[in-house]
């Protein structure tokens, strides 16, 4: 807009230049007369064909930063999403390492003896035990023919 | 004679009957002669896995060990409802009759009846193992079913209340002077780093870890209606019980 009403402000000094110095005057005049109004209006499409080129490849530069701009932007979101996903899958990961190491077996050999002997003492065990050898050899005689 | 296996645990709820049965069917699957006795006469349950839930069962071990038949009696023969040949898995099942349990907890078993009627049996049915469930725990009853065995199979799960349990099993059965024991443990979440939990049963008991079974939601969801083994060959926990089954047969004293 700017850029053609500096165009059509030109072409008019232009044309009063013309009008200040060429001789006869009369007939700068009607050179003048004939040529302003073509000359003002293409120079005013050109200028504003111009200003429209060079405000698109403004515009475009400044779409094509802010572009990058925002492209980084998501690319350091990512990044960081991704940090923490690590984080919370290397926590997980510890936390069931964890849960192994933690599954130990802790027995009282004392305790086993001690409890072992309260069966092994009683008078069916030792009855057990003495019934136990007559089945064995029972069993054994059984088994000695077939072999 | 085959070997004579006692299948036990510390505390009930580790799935020792499924277990039994389940190792029961991958030891027949390999063309093994198998025998099972339910001598948890206070829960008796393993007959409801091979499918006798509902079905009348004339004899039971309960009556054998009464007098009142004999071992011949109380035997089914479960081969059939898992597409096995006849005679693959014979089955020696307890009653759940309160007034059974209580008269033979009062009378107690007999030692060389029950060592007797296991010999019989193992000839009788030519087994090349005969696979006893226990009763949890350490009583009586639970004592001479470990003392006539060849091996002791001790279940475990991971908890707390089952490791000085086990360790206190184990002593007794050293006691006994049993042959051979190993060591199973049972529904091990998925999370817990197996082989870590291996290396320390290892260490703290000192003998065979034949099995390390996950836990399976499919198993739970079988609510004991099946041989999981035979319904879902490729879980996880059949692969590892068969396992546990190929280990049994090679390192008892079965030849098959």
């Amino acid at each position: 807009m700017w850029a053609t009403v500096f165009a059509f402000l030109i072409e008019t000094l232009h044309m009063g230049l013309t009008l200040a110095i060429a001789q006869p005057f009369s007939e700068a005049l009607e050179v003048v007369r004939l040529v302003y109004l073509p000359m003002v209006l293409g120079n005013c499409a050109g200028m504003a064909v111009f200003a429209f080129i060079v405000d698109n490849v403004i515009n475009e530069r400044n779409t094509a930063l802010q572009r990058d701009r925002l492209q980084q932007e998501l690319v350091e979101k990512e990044i960081r999403i991704r940090e923490l996903e690590i984080g919370r899958l290397k926590k997980y990961s510890s936390d069931l390492e964890d849960t192994v190491q933690k599954l130990e077996i802790v027995i009282d050999e004392d305790s086993v003896r001690r409890e072992a002997e309260k069966v092994m003492g009683t008078e069916f065990f030792q009855g057990l035990m003495t019934q136990l050898s007559t089945v064995k050899r029972h069993r054994t005689a059984q088994e000695t023919p077939a072999q | 004679m085959g070997s004579v296996i006692a299948i036990h645990s510390f505390r009930g709820g580790t799935g020792k009957s499924n277990l039994t049965a389940n190792l029961a069917y991958c030891c027949a699957s390999t063309g093994a002669h198998v025998g099972v006795v339910d001598t948890d006469i206070q829960s008796p349950g393993i007959h409801v896995l091979f499918g006798l839930g509902n079905s009348p069962m004339k004899y039971c071990l309960n009556d054998y060990l009464k007098g009142e038949c004999t071992i011949n009696d109380p035997i089914y023969d479960v081969s059939s409802k898992l597409s096995l040949p006849p005679k693959s898995i014979n089955l020696i099942p307890s009653r759940l009759n309160a007034q059974a349990i209580v008269g033979m907890l009062k009378e107690g078993f007999d030692v060389q009846k029950l060592s007797t009627a296991v010999t019989d049996l193992a000839k009788k049915l030519e087994l090349d193992v005969l696979l006893i469930d226990t009763h949890p725990g350490i009583e009586e009853d639970t004592l001479l079913s470990i003392a006539m065995s060849d091996a002791l199979v001790v279940i475990l799960r991971p908890d707390e209340q089952d490791y000085l349990g086990t360790a206190v099993t184990f002593e007794i059965a050293k006691r006994m002077e049993v042959p051979k024991t190993f060591l199973v443990a049972n529904r091990v979440p998925s999370e817990l780093d197996s082989d870590y939990f291996r290396t320390k049963l290892e260490e703290t008991y000192k003998v065979p870890i034949i099995g390390i079974l996950p836990f399976s939601y499919g198993l739970m969801m079988a609510q004991s209606k099946e041989i999981y083994c035979f319904t879902s060959p490729k879980d996880p926990f059949s692969l590892a019980t068969r396992t546990a089954a190929e280990y049994i047969l090679k390192n008892t004293k079965c030849t098959n």
